[in-house]
């Protein structure tokens, strides 16, 4: 098979898993375990495919991306290296070792996409919202996530072409500044969305959980479970303290319990 | 109870908002919102139910779901069907019900359930799906693919279906409750604080930002200015872009300038050493 054709045939297959994965979201379709047999059986060497998915999956096994962070791109490293395994017959071994550096430059890729394009689309979800446009809003969606395969199709496609070798040249040539930066930007971002959040519940006196709640989670290293568990005390004690304070009001008011809102 | 009659999910509409959640949760990912996209998607068809031809609610809750959004997709379907339940309470008496606990429940769930879902379908599920596929893969058996996603799907597809279904009948009993009590609008007042209290501890969590500046010395026994910070208050710098990115969001700032912001400030930093 021609490199361009072995590039073609890789491209494909990455961008259908790829779609089909974001609409049905959370499917783990793109684990190499799935992955690497897939491309193994469209490129004809099933055993190959088989062999590198259990491989892969015990390497990426312990990386999760949990919170929305991407440590690493499984799913670009396990078809590159699947790709130029069976197709320029690349030794497993040195395929296993080149997939933990492509899966950490990849991520910075698809971070990449993710802030770029998705990001550029988040302004156009928020102005169809605001005119009640749902037809345009499911609309955007759908043309939004088959787009976005698209990028990285570009980049596996690219990828293949060029080999192995050119692959690990340009990863070289990547300044390090530029993905180290786009990694603090990446660690930053949430706070965008969280400010959003924070600004519908915002006022003046309950702003005090809020610090109250990052303090706690800095000092005292709580994990979320438990925070709720304790936020939901404080918020006991609170409604306990309010009805405390309504009974009281209505005791000493008599009659005109009506009023008693005045004071309270 | 609320003043009007309120609208109630049908079986009908659960598996239309089931499928819809299940098909685009992750669809359109961005770093910013996150899964926000996907869960005012899955909940259109509810809110078009709930204001027919009223555009003006309608737009309000479009508007009030693009907030930032981010779970476990798995246990995400609770807090879905939770939201479901409380607008249409929201539908049936717009007067007493503030929808403001609204996000404030979304905010204080997301946290904990992603605490939750993560550990029990990252870390178990997966662990045992991939365990017993890695043994079929290495014996060159092609069942591996299959059986992985088989067993992944199994627990995956019980607790989105019931968390739907549960969250929302949870979410009307509480309300009800609420109501007969004649104590609603302490639902907001509870709602507000718990989410509060979370968003912080999720900017803790979630926001990070450490500083590469160097004080004294040089090498391995260089003295940090973060090690110096993380003695004193280890998260401030998270804590200062969240309250920047918050003044900016409230100064009505387009947040396609602030992510520009943070991209330039983030490689700039990088490049001259601050990061």
């Amino acid at each position: 098979m021609s490199a361009t054709s072995l590039a073609l045939t890789t491209a494909i297959v990455y961008y259908i898993i790829q779609t089909l994965y974001s609409f049905y979201g959370h499917s783990h379709l793109n684990r190499p375990i799935v992955v690497c047999p897939v491309l193994g059986i469209v490129l004809g060497d099933v055993q190959t495919g088989l062999a590198l998915g259990a491989s892969l999956e015990l390497l990426f096994m312990g990386i999760t991306n949990i919170g929305g962070s991407i440590p690493s791109d499984c799913f670009l490293a396990a078809t590159l290296v699947t790709s130029l395994c069976i197709g320029t017959g690349m030794d497993v071994d040195t395929a296993i070792v080149l997939a933990a550096a492509i899966g950490v430059v990849a991520a910075i890729w698809s971070l990449t996409v993710r802030i770029v394009y998705q990001g550029a689309l988040v302004p156009i979800f928020e102005r169809y919202a605001a005119q009640g446009n749902t037809a345009g809003y499911s609309r955007l969606i759908i043309i939004g996530n088959l787009v976005n395969g698209l990028f990285s199709t570009v980049l596996v496609f690219a990828a293949i072409a060029l080999g192995a070798d050119a692959l690990q040249s340009a990863m070289a040539a990547i300044p390090a500044f530029i993905l180290d930066g786009m990694s603090v930007a990446a660690g930053m971002m949430p706070a965008v969305g969280l400010a959003l959040l924070m600004n519908m519940l915002w006022s003046g006196k309950a702003s005090i959980y809020f610090f109250f709640g990052f303090a706690a989670t800095v000092y005292l290293n709580i994990n979320m479970t438990f925070m709720v568990v304790i936020a939901v005390f404080i918020t006991l004690m609170q409604v306990y303290n309010e009805l405390d304070l309504r009974n009281r009001l209505k005791a000493v008011g008599g009659s005109n319990g009506e009023e008693d809102d005045l004071f309270g | 109870m609320a003043n009007n009659e309120a609208i109630i999910m049908d079986s009908k509409m659960r598996t239309k908002i089931y499928w819809r959640y299940v098909f685009l949760s992750q669809a359109c990912f961005s770093q910013v919102k996150m899964m926000t996209a996907g869960f005012c998607y899955a909940m259109l068809p509810w809110l078009k139910k709930l204001y027919p031809d009223n555009k003006e609610k309608l737009i309000e809750a479009m508007v009030r779901h693009q907030a930032f959004f981010n779970c476990t997709p798995e246990t995400a379907f609770f807090i879905l069907g939770l939201c479901m339940s409380m607008e249409g309470e929201y539908a049936a008496d717009p007067e007493n019900f503030d929808p403001a606990s609204i996000s404030a429940i979304k905010a204080a769930l997301m946290g904990p359930l992603s605490g939750v879902g993560d550990a029990i379908f990252w870390v178990t599920v997966r662990t045992i799906a991939a365990s017993v596929s890695i043994t079929l893969a290495q014996n060159g058996s092609i069942l591996a693919p299959i059986v992985f996603l088989a067993i992944y799907h199994l627990f995956s597809t019980i607790v989105r279906w019931y968390g739907l279904k549960f969250g929302y009948s949870l979410g009307n009993q509480f309300l009800e409750t609420a109501y007969e009590s004649g104590y609603v609008d302490m639902l907001t007042m509870g709602a507000t604080t718990i989410g509060l209290i979370m968003v912080g501890a999720m900017c803790a969590n979630f926001v990070s930002l450490d500083t590469a500046i160097i004080l004294s010395g040089s090498g391995e026994t260089a003295q940090t200015l973060q090690s110096a910070l993380d003695s004193i208050f280890p998260k401030l710098l998270p804590l200062i872009v969240s309250l920047l990115a918050l003044v900016g969001v409230r100064k009505g700032m387009n947040v396609a300038w602030i992510i520009l912001i943070m991209v330039i400030v983030g490689i700039a930093g990088v490049g001259i050493g601050i990061f």
